[in-house]
């Protein structure tokens, strides 16, 4: 269980990269509320909102596994359920790119 | 592993209620967690009262004059009665704290003393401090040198010896691990504020000679990072230290050294 200095260094760098990234995605979110889809798509596939996006999503989901972990590890710790947050977050990161993508692709196109 | 109800045979039952002092004016009642290993029942809640007017103005006081006068099989740990020893460790009215530096006066009504929380009961208010001590014994709480020893003794600053304020006042008297729910959740694998502030005593501490092993020895998920700066330690201590700054500092020592 070694490197606790990493996790939590971590943690702090990522909620830090959050603030301004949440405060980017409120204010992206509430602008384009509403719109239809091809608008948001396009607002999106700007190279800026892409790629802010992408840190953004990035940022959150390794954010909430290492949350998560510390959860888990203070209150059950079982290396399943560690090992599943894992596999949990994975696939969230994996579902939020490839819909991103589309959506990126929509907007270009 | 969190456990939100206490066993059954750990759950606190009504207890005898000792008589009032007929002739006394001014009384206050308290109530004692009672638990003997030997009658194989289930610890249970004493009422007693106190005639104030002849009782000394501590709870610790207080505990005495029981023991003298109404039950002498109450047990509990004390000795210097002045906040030095760390004996008198127990949780009075919801908060842990030493009873010899907490007066009678500061509460309203009824006053409940229970042992420290979280540690198994040896009898009455008497804690089994075991694991805390050995916590205590495994961050090596003495100078490690490696240099020739000097002619007289190891020599520090002025400056360097006020590093060690707020560290060096700790009495162990577990107030603060015991009062820490990361200390009660992981209790056998985080080391609990009170040996982690020891624990930085002897890191910052000028004349020694082995801080990174020190440090490399605390960088661990449970041992230090389970602090997740609750604060109840800082507000349990009854010596006013901060452990919670302690354990701060030697996550921001760790990070330079990464």
């Amino acid at each position: 269980m070694s490197d606790g200095i990493k996790h939590w260094k971590y943690s702090r760098v990522s909620s830090i990269l959050l603030i301004p990234l949440t405060i980017w995605f409120v204010a992206f979110f509430s602008k384009n509320f509403g719109m239809p889809f091809e608008q948001v798509a396009s607002s999106l596939s700007t190279p800026l909102n892409s790629l802010l996006m992408l840190t953004f999503i990035t940022a959150t989901i390794f954010h909430l596994q290492q949350g998560l972990q510390v959860i888990i590890e203070d209150y059950v710790y079982r290396r399943l359920w560690i090992n599943l947050n894992i596999v949990f977050c994975g696939l969230l990161f994996i579902i939020s790119i490839i819909s991103l993508g589309k959506l990126v692709l929509v907007g270009v196109l | 592993m969190v456990e939100l109800r206490l066993p059954k045979n750990s759950r606190v039952m009504e207890g005898i209620t000792w008589e009032k002092p007929s002739d006394a004016e001014n009384v206050q009642e308290v109530r004692i967690y009672r638990y003997n290993p030997e009658d194989w029942e289930n610890p249970r809640l004493d009422t007693f009262f106190v005639d104030l007017d002849k009782c000394g103005p501590m709870i610790l006081d207080a505990l005495i004059k029981i023991k003298n006068e109404i039950d002498p099989t109450l047990t509990f740990r004390r000795s210097c009665r002045e906040g030095i020893c760390g004996s008198c460790s127990m949780n009075i009215g919801g908060v842990n704290t030493l009873a010899c530096l907490k007066g009678i006066k500061e509460f309203k009504g009824p006053i409940n003393i229970y042992p420290l929380p979280h540690l198994p009961v040896i009898k009455d208010l008497v804690p089994d401090l075991k694991q805390f001590y050995k916590q205590h014994a495994s961050i090596k709480p003495w100078l490690e040198t490696f240099t020739d020893e000097p002619n007289e003794e190891w020599l520090q600053s002025e400056a360097d010896r006020k590093e060690l304020d707020g560290l060096y006042e700790c009495v162990m008297c577990a107030c603060c691990s015991t009062s820490c729910p990361s200390y009660w959740w992981n209790g056998d694998k985080y080391l609990g504020p009170a040996a982690l502030l020891h624990a930085y005593r002897w890191i910052i501490d000028s004349r020694d000679q082995d801080r990174k092993a020190r440090l490399d020895e605390l960088n661990d998920s449970f041992k230090l990072y389970r602090c997740h700066t609750i604060m109840n330690c800082a507000k349990a201590c009854p010596k006013g230290l901060n452990p919670a700054k302690a354990i701060a500092e030697i996550k921001k020592l760790q990070l330079q050294n990464s």
